[in-house]
């Protein structure tokens, strides 16, 4: 079964079942690790793509699903100036630690500053809400989107 | 070849008629429990299933309507709308549609108590025409809907619940949880008394409760007559809501809890 959609700028064919995950055909197919899977039902976000310009947990999301669809992951993502903003202000804060996080927090905080360029503290936190980090650095991830918003005020 | 991408409402139940078949929408669950042999029926191509219309008394909502959708829409009232913003988180809630969770009907389901206590109805349409029912008569159990093979959930009617009204949801933290209970409550007044009292509760039961026994005692109160009937309505719900123990919560703690919400709520709308 073949589906067709448009993988970070690219027309692609994926080969997958249309019920197999998108996550496995994103790191299989395509090679794209960005994404990760950390608990494969939909709680942690560490998958997190963008699916039409919305977050989305990739392991709950069907290859079927997406048929003409337009997928951006973290690779997708990177080199872009918002990618620069929120990537400079993450190693600012020290919002990396073990990095497995990273990818879903960075498009997760694109979605967020995507819809509310100024946002709250409070908006922060839930706009990263479905996003764990295992090493705990909230504070200095809320931090960093917070400097993103700040001093990348015009790109969103 | 069974078309898995139908355009329209027709061709999902045309596709339907497959014998291993699944409606699949936001395919938040789905994705966690399918079976090999399921052969998955795309809905987001329909567009008359994500769409929100007003109607006569009340709004209309396309199955496919997603969560984050309907938070957005300032014509799906309000109650709908914090109900939905309590669920899971941005990324889920951009996934998982209105006509999922009736589906799904798991106990827990957070739009179910709305959709309880301000009288939705659901559409339903199959290979036979449609047919429209309540909620409380679509829901069977846990997991268990009235839908026969090949008939899908089209569109729920939500009557307009003005008033005074609360949502709440009481989970272990704010994002992703299952509720251990939650609770819908709107009181509508008319000539300073009450016309209209509903309150329905999640997770306490096999499928949401109510209690048209306890919400009768107050009809036709004052204002200043809710706070001495409270305790009556109170009592009445009480022996209705019968939670069980599991790893989320205490049959006990849940009791409680939904009673105390309720008392809130009924000692907001006295005063």
């Amino acid at each position: 079964m073949e589906t067709r959609f448009n993988l970070n700028g690219k027309d692609v064919v994926c080969h997958q079942d249309p019920s197999v995950r998108l996550l496995d055909a994103l790191r299989g197919e395509f090679g794209l690790t960005g994404p990760k899977c950390g608990c494969g039902e939909g709680e942690c976000g560490a998958c997190a793509v963008l699916l039409d310009g919305k977050l989305v947990t990739s392991c709950l999301v069907p290859v079927g699903r997406c048929r003409g669809a337009k997928i951006v992951t973290i690779e997708g993502f990177a080199g872009t100036p918002r990618h620069k903003a929120l990537s400079d202000a993450f190693d600012a804060c020290g919002a990396v630690q073990c990095g497995f996080c990273t990818p879903g927090m960075l498009l997760a905080a694109e979605a967020l500053l995507s819809r509310t360029p100024h946002p709250t503290p409070e908006q922060i936190r839930e706009g990263l809400s479905g996003n764990l980090c295992r090493c705990t650095g909230y504070a200095m991830i809320i931090d960093a989107v917070r400097m993103a918003a700040e001093k990348g005020a015009g790109l969103w | 070849m069974v078309n898995q991408y139908p355009r329209t409402i027709a061709e999902a139940i045309e596709a339907l008629r497959e014998p291993h078949a699944v409606p699949v929408a936001g395919a938040t669950d789905w994705m966690l429990r399918h079976s090999a042999q399921d052969v998955p029926i795309f809905l987001y191509g329909i567009e008359s299933l994500a769409r929100i219309q007003e109607a006569e008394g009340g709004v209309r909502i396309g199955a496919a309507c997603t969560h984050a959708q309907l938070m957005d829409d300032p014509r799906v009232p309000q109650m709908l709308r914090e109900a939905c913003a309590g669920i899971a988180a941005p990324a889920v809630r951009n996934l998982a549609t209105l006509g999922g969770n009736l589906c799904n009907a798991s106990p827990a389901g957070d739009t179910l108590p709305v959709l309880y206590a301000a009288d939705a109805r659901a559409r339903l349409e199959g290979p036979d025409g449609a047919r429209e029912l309540p909620i409380s008569e679509m829901i069977l159990g846990p997991r268990r809907t009235a839908l026969k093979k090949g008939e899908l959930l089209t569109e729920v009617f939500l009557p307009r619940c003005d008033g005074l009204w609360r949502v709440e949801k009481v989970g272990g933290r704010r994002a992703q949880a299952i509720s251990k209970c939650s609770m819908a409550a709107w009181i509508r007044m008319r000539d300073g008394r009450v016309e209209r009292f509903r309150a329905a509760f999640g997770a306490v039961g096999a499928t949401v409760v109510e209690c048209r026994e306890g919400e009768a005692l107050l009809l036709g109160a004052a204002k200043e007559e809710i706070p001495a009937r409270a305790a009556a309505v109170l009592e009445a719900f009480a022996s209705a809501i019968a939670p069980i123990d599991d790893q989320r919560s205490t049959a006990e703690y849940r009791r409680d809890v939904c009673l105390r919400l309720l008392g809130d709520f009924l000692r907001e709308a006295a005063a």
